[in-house]
């Protein structure tokens, strides 16, 4: 299965709804999608307006790839779960996003790299990252290990404990 | 060492998955952990949104939750008053030894409380915010005693406390 979620913004996504509707017969498996407040028509995939944050985490953990809206919480939901995830940053200039913060979230993150993440600006690019991504699900590829990461939990959970946190 | 009473708190979105991030790791096991092998003790401080009703994490103890009246103008302040009694109540009953905050707007309170009673009070900038500091980390620093950023670039907004080591995303 396919997810596809767009957090509680309530600003529409057409753009991202359209394209995912219009391809999901072509890819051999259910599509999902969380339209939000927004709502959307689809044809061919099954759309859920009202999700609690609850179900979201166990739609992640079932399915195979993740599509969400850019920002951190789909990425951080699909490393939780080891999924792929595909981000379209919500866009300003198509009145998705109030501001700028979902495309410097994704910059940020395919700029990092990450063989699980994949950030598609133009809409036509999505398809032939959804192929890609269903392939690394089918290889079973996992994330790779984040020493920045794991520096800053433990950076956190030092602090917590009120010991000295270590220079970076 | 003892497990330690840690109240998490964060509105709902990125907010909560990257507070969830670090319960992950602040249940993980203690090096010497008394007993269960458990790690500290964790209460969920949020919102009453909807979508968060009945919520509940691996690790997660318990969940309080503090009304929210909306995003806002005079909804904020109100907000901040009513938090203010209602996280106090919070407090009383949990007697957290940390408070540990991925914003937004619900952490200050909690901050605040911490830093008026000696605790340790902990703030990490969203991962979202990489080149200009947010409204939440510019009213919650001087009452923090821990301030994480997640970019390198946001050092210069804040004073010496902020620390960049790394990010979530």
């Amino acid at each position: 299965m396919i997810f596809v979620t767009v957090g509680s913004a309530l600003a529409p996504f057409d753009r991202l709804f359209k394209a995912v509707d219009e391809m999901a017969p072509r890819l051999g498996e259910p599509v999902i999608m969380q339209v939000g407040f927004a709502g959307f028509k689809a044809a061919n995939v099954e759309c859920l307006g009202y999700v609690t944050f609850g179900r979201i985490q166990s739609l992640v953990r079932e399915c195979r790839v993740l599509i969400g809206h850019g920002s951190t919480g789909p990425v951080l939901m699909a490393r939780r779960y080891g999924k792929p995830v595909i981000m379209v940053p919500r866009l300003p200039e198509f009145g998705e996003t109030a501001d700028a913060h979902p495309l410097e979230a994704a910059q940020f993150v395919e700029k990092k790299g990450s063989r699980m993440t994949e950030v598609v600006y133009d809409i036509a690019d999505l398809e032939p990252a959804v192929r890609r991504a269903q392939a690394k699900a089918d290889a079973g590829l996992t994330y790779e290990p984040d020493p920045k990461r794991e520096r800053l939990l433990q950076a956190v959970r030092a602090a917590v404990e009120g010991r000295e946190i270590s220079a970076p | 060492m003892r497990p330690l009473r840690v109240l998490c708190v964060a509105s709902g979105g990125g907010h909560l998955e990257q507070l969830l991030a670090c319960i992950d790791a602040l249940t993980a096991p203690l090096p010497n952990g008394r007993g269960s092998g458990r790690g500290h003790r964790i209460t969920l401080g949020i919102y009453e949104y909807s979508n968060l009703r009945g919520f509940r994490y691996p690790g997660i103890e318990r969940v309080r939750s503090v009304k929210f009246m909306g995003f806002a103008g005079l909804a904020v302040y109100a907000s901040l008053l009513v938090g203010l009694f209602q996280w106090a109540w919070i407090f009383l009953t949990e007697h957290p030894d940390v408070v540990l905050t991925t914003g937004a707007e619900v952490g200050i309170v909690p901050l605040v409380l911490a830093r008026l009673t000696g605790r340790r009070a902990i703030f990490i900038e969203t991962a979202a915010r990489l080149e200009q500091p947010s409204g939440t980390g510019k009213v919650a620093y001087p009452f923090c005693t821990h301030f994480f950023v997640q970019s390198e670039a946001m050092l210069e907004f804040y004073g010496p406390k902020a620390r960049y080591v790394g990010s979530l995303l």
